[in-house]
């Protein structure tokens, strides 16, 4: 195995070495990280090495089955990491958007593919998506919006008293540049819901926590939710996000992209 | 106590991972992760240690290359190299060692001890 005829060495152990090297290179190999010459060495060693066949076989594996699952992107633990890692390099004040610039074009690139994969996803089964007005629970939402904006919203946030008779938890936003100003409970589409109401750079932004069943049912939603992991449509500039977690489900209501809203739940 | 804990659960990771890597065999995690449920691959990051999970997460779900990785973490490359790596090797191990958990296969297992 392995005779390269070179100067010094057993072959066998010249071998070794460089397997000890390359086994380290075969993930980044796997992941198109590698420049031209070590790609050739790792192709190379890969003719000999069964073993590193086997591993690059199972870095892909893992890496595609990864991508491929459906589901909204960070974890909670994730998320906060990302959020701590912007408030530590921003040079700005408290008030001003607090992440570092070369931060959130990395992120929104994430978010851009999530997007794009979402967008994609729906186009291939078959055309526009329906009217949020054609669905009940948005239809619904949407009215119940209007209708707190138009009141002026209720003039206190007071997640314990909405959360209360529910059967579902209420998972209020935790980016860190929201602010809760007013809470309310409301029925949409025969089922008890609460509204959340927040400031987010200027504008407002209303949440609506739901049972899971509620967005399963509806044909329209459960597509996307199990595809991609989020739906998300807009009309006239008002962006709806909607997420499944575990136990509830989230609607997300603003004149924003939905782009913009699904990093406020991702 | 809870480090003990983790560095013998990482051990049985990586000895998993050593069984499957020893078997030369072409798509060696294709039955495990057939036998998966939805959702639950993304879950299983939750339970290898958070640097890993972290790196493996932000390449393979996000999308991000090993230099943005390098960036948003904070660490060289080199480093998220060697995480990205150990991270699937580690998630590969637990699917297996999982895997041997499952009933139908506890009988094949008796004698192996708690």
């Amino acid at each position: 195995m392995g005779s390269h005829g070179r100067q010094q060495g057993h072959p066998v152990t010249e071998t070794a070495l460089q397997h000890t090297r390359l086994q380290e290179l075969v993930a980044p190999f796997a992941d198109g990280e590698l420049s031209r010459d070590e790609k050739r060495a790792v192709e190379d060693h890969l003719r000999i090495c069964g073993r590193c066949r086997c591993e690059l076989d199972l870095q892909r594996e893992l890496s595609r089955a990864l991508a491929r699952e459906p589901g909204p992107g960070a974890s909670v633990r994730l998320r906060r990491r990302i959020e701590a890692i912007g408030e530590r390099t921003a040079q700005v004040s408290e008030r001003a958007f607090p992440w570092n610039r070369r931060w959130v074009a990395v992120a929104m690139a994430a978010l851009a593919s999530i997007a794009v994969v979402g967008t994609a996803l729906r186009v291939r089964r078959g055309g526009a998506s329906r009217p949020m007005a054609e669905i009940p629970v948005l239809r619904d939402a949407l009215a119940d919006c209007r209708r707190a904006m138009t009141r002026n919203f209720p003039r206190k946030a007071d997640l314990a008293a909405v959360a209360e008779g529910l059967q579902f938890p209420i998972r209020p936003l935790s980016a860190r540049d929201v602010e809760l100003f007013s809470t309310w409970k409301t029925s949409l589409a025969g089922s008890p819901a609460a509204g959340l109401a927040y400031r987010w750079r200027g504008i407002v932004v209303v949440q609506y926590a739901v049972p899971t069943e509620l967005l399963r049912q509806q044909p329209e939603l459960s597509g996307a939710l199990s595809h991609d992991g989020f739906y998300s449509s807009s009309e006239l500039g008002q962006g709806v996000v909607a997420v499944l977690k575990e136990d509830s489900g989230t609607l997300l209501i603003a004149n924003a992209p939905p782009d913009a809203l699904t990093r406020l739940i991702l | 106590m809870a480090r003990r804990r983790d560095l013998l659960f990482i051990t049985e990771l990586e000895a998993a991972h050593e069984e499957i890597v020893a078997s030369d065999a072409p798509s060696p995690l294709e039955h495990l992760l057939a036998r998966l449920e939805a959702g639950s691959l993304r879950d299983a990051l939750r339970s290898i240690p958070e640097e890993f999970a972290e790196a493996v997460e932000l390449h393979d779900v996000h999308g991000l290359k090993y230099r943005e990785i390098a960036q948003v973490t904070s660490v060289p490359m080199g480093t998220v190299m060697s995480r990205i790596s150990r991270g699937r090797q580690l998630l590969a191990g637990l699917l297996r060692a999982r895997d041997d958990e499952k009933p139908q296969r506890r009988v094949a297992m008796q004698g192996r001890g708690e």
